[in-house]
Order: C-alpha cells, then structure tokens, then sequence
C-alpha cells in the first residue's frame, strides 16, 4: 500500500501541496487528475522519493520511505514525463543497465530480457539504438524499465500518451494484470474514458490538495467526467 | 560496487558510439600543443625557455582544461537528455552514482591525458628526459585529484541556469593550488629525474585526492537530494 500523509510543498513562497493525503491500496488502480499547473508531477516526483516533501511522509507498506530510500526505490516503479532512456543504447541494452542498477543477477536478465520488451511490443526491436525510436516506442520502452524490479507501486505520468491504439490497448492490458499481481498504481491522466476502463477510483487535485474523489461506483455511473469539469469550471486550483 | 561499475561502463559505452567528449576533448588537446609548438619553437631552439619547464607546463594545461571539458558534461548529459531522474530513481546508494561518474570521467580525461602526452613527444620530438612513465604516472594522479573535485562540482552545478560558467568557477580555485600547481612542478621534477625532490608535492596531492574523495563519496547524496 502506498500513502501520502499530509504532503507538503513549497517552492519559495508558493504553495503547490497543501497537507495532502493520499492513499493507494494493494492491487488498486487510483487515477489522478487535476488542472495544469495543480501539482499531479509534483506529488508523484515526491511519492517517487525523486523531490523531498517540505513536510508530511510517504509509506509504502506502511514504511516511512525516507528511513531508507534505496529500499524504497527497490519497490517502485516510475514513468515521468521523461522516458529515462539513453539514445546511444538499445532497448535491451537500457533495460540491462537498468536491471544491473537493481542489483538483480544478469543470468535472469539475460533469460527475460527479450520477454519483457515482448510484453511491450518492442521485441523486433530490441537491437535497435533507442535514438531510432519514435516517441511511442520510446514510451513502450519506459513501460518495460518502470516493471522491471516488479515493483509494488507503480507511478505513471500520462503514461497513454504518445501510444498508438495497440499500444493504449497493451498499456491498459499491463495494468489490469499488474492490478491482479496487488500492485498500488497510481495514474496520472485526463482522459475519462481509460478512467472509467481502468480505475477503481479518482482523485482530482486541486488548490493543493484531493478536492474530489470517486469511487468506483461512481467512476461506473459516469459521474468522472462531469465531476472533473465542475471542479475546472469552479476554478478550484 | 556493482552500481558505479554499472554506470561507469554505460557512460563509457555512450561515449565510445557518440564520441561528443572525446572529439572535444581530443580537438582541444591537439590544438593546444600545437599552438604551443608553434609559440614557443624559437624560444626552447634559443634556450631562453627550458624545454622540462615548458613540457610541465603546457602538459597541465592541456589536461586541466580537457578534464573541464569533459567532466562539464558527465551531469549534464543526463540533466539535458533526462535520464537522471531514471538514475536517481535506482535503488543505488547516490554515492555509487559519484563514483561511477568519476571512473568514466578518469578514463576518459586519463585517455585523453596520454594522447597530450603522446602529440607533445611527437611535435617537440621530446623524449621527456627518459622519464616517460614518471610523467604518466604524475599524470593519472594529478587527474584522480581533478576528476574528484570535478564530478563533485559536475553535480552541484547541474541544476544551477549558468552550470557552464560555474563549473570553471568553481572548480579552477579549489584545484589550481592544490593540484594544478604541485602538478607541474612534480612533472618538471620528474623530467629533469629529480622526482624525489617533488616527494612534498606528491603528498600533498594524494592528500587533496583523499580529501576530497571523502568529501565527494558524503556529500553526493545531499548534492543530488531534489
């Protein structure tokens, strides 16, 4: 399980978190949104152990993060805005490096390299420089590098985009069985559609902190959408 | 270990298919010792400039501004192509991530001390006195010392706006009196085959080394904190 308790931060004098809490459950799909500029990177860069909070903690399994960063980051897995990914290496090359720096023996790497670039759909790739990659298949790439520690929390940002319709329907595909392995993932999107496929609930953040939440019978009636845009019309920041 | 062995061999890996630093740093270094050929040809011919004082010196210069290049570029790769939040975020201790950038920094900037070496011998036709292995030994110590201090500053000035010009400006006061300095005359010692006689030098060196190898080695995770 992860959670936020009464996160903080502050750049300067502004304000960009506000006591925030947050919690996602073993095997729970929790989607974030929120207006531009509302702090939905900011929070998971800080629930990633990448950006201290100016106050509050993050547990994961109920573990303040912070007493022991690198066990913390042995359970997490991230994709950013960024793919994380080197343009000289190939994709099997990248997800080598990132499987060393795991500390996870290379015999098994070199047994399940080329399945996990399969289960992202880049395994005719996988001797190809990663500068060749078009935006997608970097995309694809960072999937794979996010799961290779199987990690027990997930951090996505706007991980839908760049992907193409298989690749929306591969992505949605990891998540559901990631879900089922009692993963807690964490989904930065705007798009309600995948929310009401994906999610078992939906935060919105705004002014700072969760200003909305639904839950999955809610998501089920529909009521993201119209929920989400109130809060946007309302002007909530 | 395994870590900054992991990350030191894919820097290495990077830089050997780019070649961005090495061609710099290996451009700077050729046309530093020609100019330098060409500047001083008719003073070290008349004797008025000792050729053991001229080596020492323009060697130094070479691998102090070369090692600038290059190790400018060892943080700042990974901020420009953002690939170190995907460092950060290894469950690695960040002092694995200082001393894997200091090893690829040291064989790259060590490479490219040799080759300075190599295009001085070759265009003054200077055999350094027979004390070839002395000045490369002084070499790779004068450039442990700079390549620590250097990843060190490296990553503290990777998130600053102007890192370009505080890189220099603050590396080139904390390592000219320390390094640069004992450097040269600890090389002018050895060609001219008084090396015991830079015993002083070398100590403080490896003392500057060992220094700011522990400072490096603790306070790398509070450089790298976000």
């Amino acid at each position: 399980m992860l959670e936020g308790k009464g996160i903080s931060k502050h750049f300067g004098r502004r304000t960009v978190l506000s006591s925030l809490d947050i919690q996602v459950g073993d095997g729970e799909i929790v989607s974030l949104m929120g207006p531009n500029g509302a702090g939905k990177t900011t929070l998971l860069r800080i629930l990633a152990t990448l950006t201290s909070p100016s106050s509050g903690n993050v547990l994961i399994g109920g573990k303040n993060v912070y007493d022991d960063t690198v066990v913390a980051r042995r359970q997490i897995g991230m994709v950013g805005h960024s793919t994380y990914t080197y343009d000289d290496l190939t994709a099997l090359e990248n997800l080598r490096f990132y499987w060393s720096m795991h500390g996870r023996p290379m015999a098994d790497f070199e047994k399940n390299g080329a399945a996990m670039l399969r289960r992202v759909g880049l395994a005719h790739r996988m001797n190809d420089r990663a500068s060749v990659f078009s935006r997608g298949m970097r995309q694809r790439l960072a999937i794979a590098r996010a799961l290779i520690n199987s990690p027990s929390v997930l951090l996505l940002d706007e991980p839908f985009s760049s992907l193409d319709q298989k690749g929306v329907e591969m992505l949605s595909q990891i998540l559901r069985e990631e879900k089922a392995a009692g993963r807690s993932i964490l989904i930065v999107t705007h798009d309600t559609q995948l929310i009401k496929a994906l999610a078992d609930r939906a935060d919105v953040l705004s002014g700072g902190k969760i200003a909305k939440s639904f839950d999955a019978a809610a998501i089920g009636r529909g009521e993201v959408e119209a929920g989400y845009r109130a809060s946007l019309e309302a002007g909530i920041r | 270990m395994n870590a900054a062995l992991a990350i030191a061999a894919k820097d290495l890996k990077v830089e050997l298919r780019s070649k961005e630093m090495l061609s710099a740093m290996f451009l700077f270094s050729l046309l530093m010792v020609l100019a330098f050929r060409f500047a001083f040809s008719e003073s070290v011919s008349s004797g008025a400039v000792s050729m053991d004082d001229l080596a020492a010196s323009a060697l130094w210069i070479c691998f102090s501004f070369a090692a600038i290049v290059g190790m400018h570029a060892s943080f700042a790769k990974e901020k420009d192509r953002e690939t170190l939040d995907g460092l950060l975020l290894a469950p690695v201790d960040r002092s694995s991530v200082f001393v894997g950038k200091a090893l690829s920094n040291l064989v790259i900037v060590f490479a490219v001390d040799v080759l300075s070496i190599a295009f001085f011998g070759l265009f003054f036709s200077f055999d350094f006195g027979g004390h070839l292995a002395e000045v490369v030994a002084l070499a790779l110590l004068g450039t442990v010392a700079l390549v620590l201090v250097g990843t060190l500053v490296a990553a503290i000035s990777v998130n600053a706006r102007a890192r370009e010009v505080l890189l220099p400006v603050l590396l080139i006061p904390l390592i000219a009196f320390s390094v640069i300095i004992p450097s040269v005359s600890a090389t002018r010692s050895a060609i001219s085959g008084g090396l015991s006689a830079a015993t002083g030098e070398i100590q403080s060196i490896v003392a500057f080394t060992l220094v700011f190898a522990a400072i490096g080695y603790f306070a790398i995770e509070y450089v790298l904190e976000g």
